[in-house]
């Protein structure tokens, strides 16, 4: 079954990882870098269940390791989404650059 | 694993997380389902929280080292001095909150309540984490309950705007972490500690290059959470937008637990792992910290020279004394955990004791700007000679807590095996230069006159924090024997 | 001993309340007895058969720092003059401060100053002395600032705490480096180890911090351009602080570790080039000054410069006219200060040019004046003590040390010549000090009142002092042999003859010559002040050590704007690709230099086509989300890349895993949905080309770095594979065979129950967060 070495699946998650981080880096909207970030988190998981199944020293570890980054990832974002939230009903906008008030 | 094996355990080592749980569960069903009526006394539940805590946690002294559900858990010496200190801060915060004169936002009390405590277990989770998971799981506790403590002040834009910047920041530093976690999980097949560490001591061969890029990562992102350089970015901007007592509690009780995870980790993991031969990877990677070491305190102090807002400042100068804890951690003496563990809880005395008498002017001019200390000898002679102690031991004066911090660090750099003197020197050179905004500060204070007449008060709720933050902080620069001897 | 030091702290404590016991009585005579009572208590020892004593106290043990107190001969020549100064200060300040002035806090400085005076003087424990060095700084900035709230006052309190605490800190180091290579931090042990430190290589760094942190505090060229600023402190602190004590505080020190760092040609160097240099300086800045206190300010940097001076020849001649100088100027210059504020308080203004003819008004003050002005001149008359020890200086200034070295000889040339032209202008700026105050015209409508004599209590200070310079003058074997020896001894060594003090030593004396010329040209220079006004201005002001400071410190806080402004732009898009970078950077500089990355392709296997499909249907995604700005598109992109992990997982045999991503996608998705509908459309934001670059490469890059190590990491299997304890186990110990549930419930128990708290209180704060909406539309 495990046809695919492990670098094929890292590179995967390099991909998303890299994806992730020039999106938080580029995009405008507030979302999106939200949306990156998740991706970035993905790339993680997706490297530590092929650790856990491919690595060096395979072990059962790795998936609940995921799990616990999974569900809190999943609780950031929802956070993440409340604060925007909040922020959106002072300032109407969901642009990252208008974030400059605090400087200095 | 059994119900024996289960109950074989010593599960009153876990009292005071337990205590700390039940309050926040306590509270926070209190806050949502409680009568108005009730809700005035929340504050002084958590305060009881805390304190019974502390009171579980002084039982443990001198208790043997022993770990519980293989190894997630452990309850050493260090989990029990580092805990310490955070429950001592906290306990100092929720008295500073308590304190609050100005009766605006009310209904945000029980959330600031509970998410303390929350982000407090975290921190003490942190502290006792023997597993990489465990650790994580602790971390984002404190962090998500962070996140949120910054952005509730409802209608100011300033509270969401640092919410949104420290969580983005946040997230980007976890993902950091656990892509360097993921690493070292990958090389050794195992997230305790005790495991990776012996799988690491061995040579590394090849493994090397992972190892130093889990390290790096790692590092880095757990930097964000002591806030030194290039992770530091977001403090300003968050100590501004939070409310005074959560930028105190961000400063110390977030700060601490930094210290604690890095501490546990690279000490844990990469104080074993030989490199190249001969070195541990620690060792190895000891220029690397130094560089952000002396990186951190060159642009936390020069920075905080021209602030005006008294928050932004202490921010900055908080990045500062993150650089001069960095040092013991790379000079590697065996005291260098004692003086992690002094400069962390003197800090505490004295950045909370600093962010008090803030959040009293504050409360009372409605401003943060550093001339609400104008002419605060007038006005209040009591309040301006306290917050000259505090100044005065940030700064690292005799006879303060500060000082004493700063000297064990101090000899601690020239002492250590190879000398960090570039290091220690650099201490030095921006010491003097965090004396010019530390004492501009003293100057407002006695030779301007007041802007309006009239006096500040101290109410009496306000003067319990002040009064243990000085204590602190004199005691500790006039008898530091006592917390040294405690710790031995 | 110890209550001795500590007693000026603990009345310090009972001020408050002594202050509102009796209003009507001026707080200072409470306190007076307390520096009368310990100079009467230290003025016991003095004896010729005095005899070093030490008293030892314990205090932070596990660091060796313990509070040793050693009274020695030069603790006891200070010892006596803060408590003696200090006591007449005191009495001074009753009649010179008015009983409506902030009195309680003007004395808790001032008594604060004492005690920390005290234990710098008699602490032998580096440590303990470092840090009463620190509070006399900081008591001196308080007191500095006490009673104005000008510009001036401001900088110039934040000016002389920086400089001195700067040199403190450099103390610091010295002393740290010292007890490093001494191990212990007594200075009495560190004296026996002398051919350890002065053969030590770090030496010259011990010498210069050390000798920082002393010359930061006695005002020595170029740092005294602290002590004029200090002037505005109230007249009784600049008696006390700015002339008898604090400064001396570094003389202290020079003349403490003499007998450690003395002795060699480096000392040598430094000490005397400096004390003479300083000397020169301020006394030639002296004369153009307008300000009766500038004066004085000037004139006692220039008189600690001579001591300095003295300390740097080392020979006995030199340390005992070291020690009497050191005497001899506490008494003349503390009855001129004193003078001073009676001038400044009967008439209002200190500046020379309002001031004149004040003798028929004030002959007490004229008389007093008199003999403090010429004892400072050195005028050779036998009743001013000031003479003496001027010509013990020109005398140990001709017969210095024979160390060789080309600069050594060319120091032992010129010493004597700068000695004589700083003493000129010393001489000068006396004789304009007193003659233009007390003689010359009464200028009626320069000053706001009609000038008057003194109070007589306000007298009583200065005309002790007075009686001091009389008497000494009169009398100069008096407390040598007796007093001034041994504190010379302590300086000098075992090795110290006591001198005779001599008015008289013949025409063919070189010193006699010297003074001669001395008053000689000063006089004439004196005269004609006037038609030199140009020369004693030829430097201008903008080329001055002040403008350095004000340089130095302009340019730190410029370099801290610029920093600021740099990358402090408030743009968290900024924070985290200059993050990123700097990662970027930091690691790849550390595999280059550790030399680490090796890739090997050998074991790459086939891939089976599902698994590239749902990994190339992922990166696709991903990559269009780059580039979409539809909302719906997006959410679907992520909504793929989500699921296809799961399907990932699914491959991975991780059902659970894959189980709680979908779910956790589920939700996410229909979470973004959700506040989608509340947000605004998106719009097609244009971003800089350039901007986009950067992110690109920074991304790319770190992507490239990060790959290159996953790769290399799985060229190398290192370790036996551990046993898969969890799944062997999970049966026995957890009564489940779902081994994941069991680790999460049991083993992992702990981190399950905190992660539960997590979701719980993500969840609270959201309700709380949105909860706000209700509250304001409620409003």
């Amino acid at each position: 079954m495990t046809t695919i070495p492990l670098q094929a699946y890292l590179i995967l998650a390099l991909i998303l990882f890299c994806i992730g981080l020039f999106g938080a880096l580029t995009k405008r909207n507030t979302i999106i870098v939200l949306i990156c970030i998740e991706l970035m988190l993905n790339a993680v998981n997706l490297n530590l269940v092929a650790f856990s199944q491919l690595g060096n020293n395979p072990g059962i570890t790795g998936q609940v390791f995921s799990l616990f980054t999974i569900t809190i990832a999943a609780a950031e974002v929802a956070v993440g989404m409340a604060i925007l939230i909040a922020w959106y009903r002072h300032k109407n906008g969901v642009n990252v650059d208008e974030m400059d008030g605090l400087k200095d | 694993m059994d119900i024996q094996t289960l109950l074989s355990f010593e599960w009153g080592m876990m009292a005071p997380e337990f205590t700390i749980l039940i309050v926040g569960i306590l509270l926070s069903l209190l806050d949502l389902f409680g009568k108005d009526t009730w809700k005035k006394s929340l504050p002084w539940l958590a305060v009881g929280g805390v304190g019974v805590a502390i009171i579980f946690l002084l039982f443990q002294y001198g208790h043997g080292d022993i770990s519980i559900l293989g190894n997630t858990y452990v309850f050493d010496s260090f989990a029990f001095y580092f805990k310490l200190i955070l429950l001592i801060a906290t306990l100092l915060i929720l008295l500073m909150v308590i304190s609050r004169t100005v009766q605006q936002e009310v209904r945000d009390r029980g959330e600031y309540l509970y998410l303390l405590l929350a982000a407090l277990l975290g921190g003490m989770m942190v502290a006792s984490g023997g597993d990489l998971i465990s650790l994580f799981v602790g971390l984002e506790l404190l962090s998500l309950s962070s996140y949120i403590m910054v952005g509730l002040r409802k209608r100011d834009v300033r509270s969401s705007e640092g919410a949104m910047k420290y969580l983005i920041n946040g997230s980007i530093a976890t993902a950091f972490t656990l892509f360097g976690m993921s690493y070292v999980f990958g090389l050794t097949g195992s997230t305790k500690l005790v495991d990776i560490a012996r799988e690491m001591s061995g040579s590394l061969g090849s493994g090397e290059p992972v190892a130093i890029i889990g390290f790096i990562i790692m590092f880095v992102g757990l930097a964000f959470k002591i806030s030194t350089v290039p992770f530091h970015m977001w403090t300003p901007d968050v100590y501004e937008g939070a409310v005074t007592p959560v930028s105190a509690f961000l400063s110390v009780v977030s700060k601490s637990a930094g210290f604690i995870i890095i501490v546990r980790i690279f000490w844990g993991i990469f104080g074993n792992a030989t490199f190249g031969g001969s070195d541990t990877l620690f060792a190895t990677m000891i220029d690397f910290i130094a560089v952000l070491a002396f990186l951190t305190m060159f642009i936390g102090n020069l920075v905080a020279l021209r602030q005006r807002n008294m928050k932004r400042l202490l921010a900055y100068s908080s990045i500062g004394h993150a650089g001069y804890i960095l040092i013991p951690l790379v000079s590697l003496t065996p005291v260098s955990l004692e003086n992690i563990w002094f400069y962390l809880l003197a800090y505490a005395f004295m950045t909370i004791g600093a962010f008090m008498v803030i959040y009293i002017l504050e409360q009372q001019k409605q401003s943060e700007d550093i001339s609400i200390f104008t002419g605060l000898y007038r006005e209040s002679p009591a309040l301006a000679i306290i917050m000259t102690i505090f100044l005065a031991s940030l700064a690292g004066i005799p006879g303060t807590a500060g000082f004493i911090g700063k000297f064990n660090i101090f000899v601690g750099a020239v002492a250590a095996d190879p000398a960090q003197y570039i290091l220690a020197g650099t201490m030095a050179v921006m010491t003097v230069v965090s004396y010019i905004y530390y004492f501009n500060i003293m100057v407002q204070m006695y030779i301007r006159k007041p802007q309006l007449e009239g006096t500040t008060k101290i109410a009496r709720l306000q003067s319990v924090p002040l009064i243990l933050c000085v204590a602190g902080t004199i005691g500790l620069g006039v008898f530091p024997f006592i917390a040294l001897n405690f710790f031995h | 001993m110890i209550y001795a030091v500590f007693a000026p702290l603990i009345i310090t404590l009972l001020i408050p309340l002594l202050s509102k016991w009796k209003e009507r009585v001026h707080t200072g005579w409470f306190i007076l007895p307390v520096p009368i009572l310990i100079f009467i208590y230290f003025v016991q020892f003095v004896g010729e058969n005095f005899t070093p004593h030490s008293e030892s106290y314990s205090w932070i043990p596990s660091l060796n720092i313990s509070i040793d107190f050693y009274l020695d001969g030069l603790s006891l020549l200070f010892v006596l003059l803060i408590s003696g100064i200090g006591s007449l200060v005191v009495l001074y300040s009753i009649y010179y401060l008015h009983k409506s002035e902030q009195l309680k806090q003007f004395y808790i400085y001032l008594y604060i100053f004492m005690f920390s005076m005290l234990g710098v003087v008699l602490s032998d424990n580096v440590f303990v002395l470092y840090s009463f060095w620190e509070f006399t700084s900081l008591s001196s900035f308080l007191l500095i600032g006490y009673w104005h709230y000008r510009e001036r006052s401001r900088y110039g309190a934040l000016k002389s705490m920086l400089i001195t605490v700067f040199g403190g800190l450099s103390l610091f180091g010295g002393l740290i480096t010292l007890s490093v290579i001494t191990e212990t931090t007594s200075i009495q042990a560190m004296i026996e180890q002398k051919d350890l430190i002065v053969n030590h290589s770090l030496f010259p760094l011990i010498l210069v911090f050390i000798l920082l942190g002393a010359f930061t505090k006695s005002a020595q060229f170029p740092f005294h351009i602290w002590l004029p600023d200090a002037m505005e402190a109230p007249t009784p602190v600049s008696a006390y602080l700015h002339s008898a004590t604090m400064v001396k505080a570094g003389i202290f020190l020079v003349a403490r570790f003499s007998p450690i760092l003395g002795g060699e040609p480096s000392f040598f160097i430094i000490v005397s080039l400096f004390g003479i240099v300083t000397l020169f300086w301020a006394s030639f800045m002296a004369v153009r000054q307008t300000d009766l206190k500038g004066i004085l300010a000037f004139s006692t940097v220039s008189q600690l410069g001579m001591i300095m001076a003295m300390l740097g020849f080392g020979t006995d001649v030199a340390i005992f006219a070291a020690v009497f100088h050191i005497l001899n100027h506490a008494t003349f210059k503390g009855s001129l200060f004193m003078i001073a504020g009676i001038v400044d308080h009967e008439t209002g203004t200190r500046d020379v040019r309002k001031l004149g003819g004040l003798m028929t008004f004030m002959p007490m003050s004229a008389t007093l004046a008199l003999f403090g002005v010429f004892s400072m001149a050195g005028v050779p008359l036998p009743f001013f003590n000031g003479f003496y020890s001027k010509e013990l200086f020109f005398e140990s200034a001709i017969d210095l040390p024979g160390f060789s070295g080309a600069f050594v000889e060319f120091l032992q040339q010129a010493i004597p010549y700068i000695a004589v032209i700083g003493s000129i202008f010393t001489f000068v700026y006396s004789m304009y000090l007193f003659f233009s105050t007390f003689r010359g015209k009464y200028k009626e409508h320069e000053l706001k009142t009609k000038p008057h004599e003194a109070p007589l209590g306000m007298l009583i200070s200065p005309s002790i002092l007075v009686l001091g310079v009389i008497l000494i003058g009169l009398f100069p074997n008096m407390v040598n042999e007796s007093f001034l020896a041994h504190a010379a001894t302590a300086v000098f060594g075992d090795g110290f003859h006591a001198h005779e003090v001599k008015f008289w030593h013949g025409w063919e004396s070189p010193a006699l010559r010297m003074s001669l010329i001395v008053v000689g040209v000063g006089t004439i220079l004196a005269i004609t002040r006037k038609k030199w006004t140009s020369v004693y201005t030829v430097f201008p002001r903008r080329l001055s050590f002040n403008e350095l400071y004000n340089y130095i410190v302009d340019s730190i806080e410029k370099g801290s704007t610029k920093i600021t402004e740099t990358y402090m732009t408030g743009s968290i898009r900024h924070y985290v690709s200059y993050i990123l970078g700097s990662i970027l950077i930091i690691t790849g500089a550390i595999l280059f230099i550790t030399n680490g990355v090796t890739i090997e392709f050998d074991d790459l296997a086939p891939i089976t086509i599902p698994e590239i499909l749902v990994g190339l249907t992922m990166a696709i995604a991903a990559i269009a989300s780059i580039f979409t700005n539809n909302r719906l598109s997006l959410i679907i992109i992520v909504g793929v890349v989500g699921y296809g992990l799961s399907v990932l997982f699914v491959i991975y045999r991780a059902p659970d895993l894959a189980l709680t991503q979908l779910i956790v996608e589920t939700v996410t998705v229909a979470l973004f949905l959700l506040c989608f509908k509340h947000l605004p459309e998106l719009k097609n934001l244009p971003s800089h080309p350039g901007v986009k670059s950067i992110n690109f490469l920074i991304s790319v890059g770190f992507g490239v770095l990060v790959t290159l190590i996953g790769i290399s990491s799985h060229s190398s299997k290192l370790f036996s594979p551990i046993s898969e304890y969890f799944i062997e186990e999970s049966v026995p110990l957890g009564g489940g065979h779902n081994v994941v549930n069991v680790i999460l419930v049991d083993m992992r128990g702990l981190d399950t129950l905190f992660e539960i708290t997590v979701l719980g209180i993500a969840a609270l704060a959201i309700y709380a967060l949105i909860k706000l909406r209700h509250d304001k539309e409620a409003k």
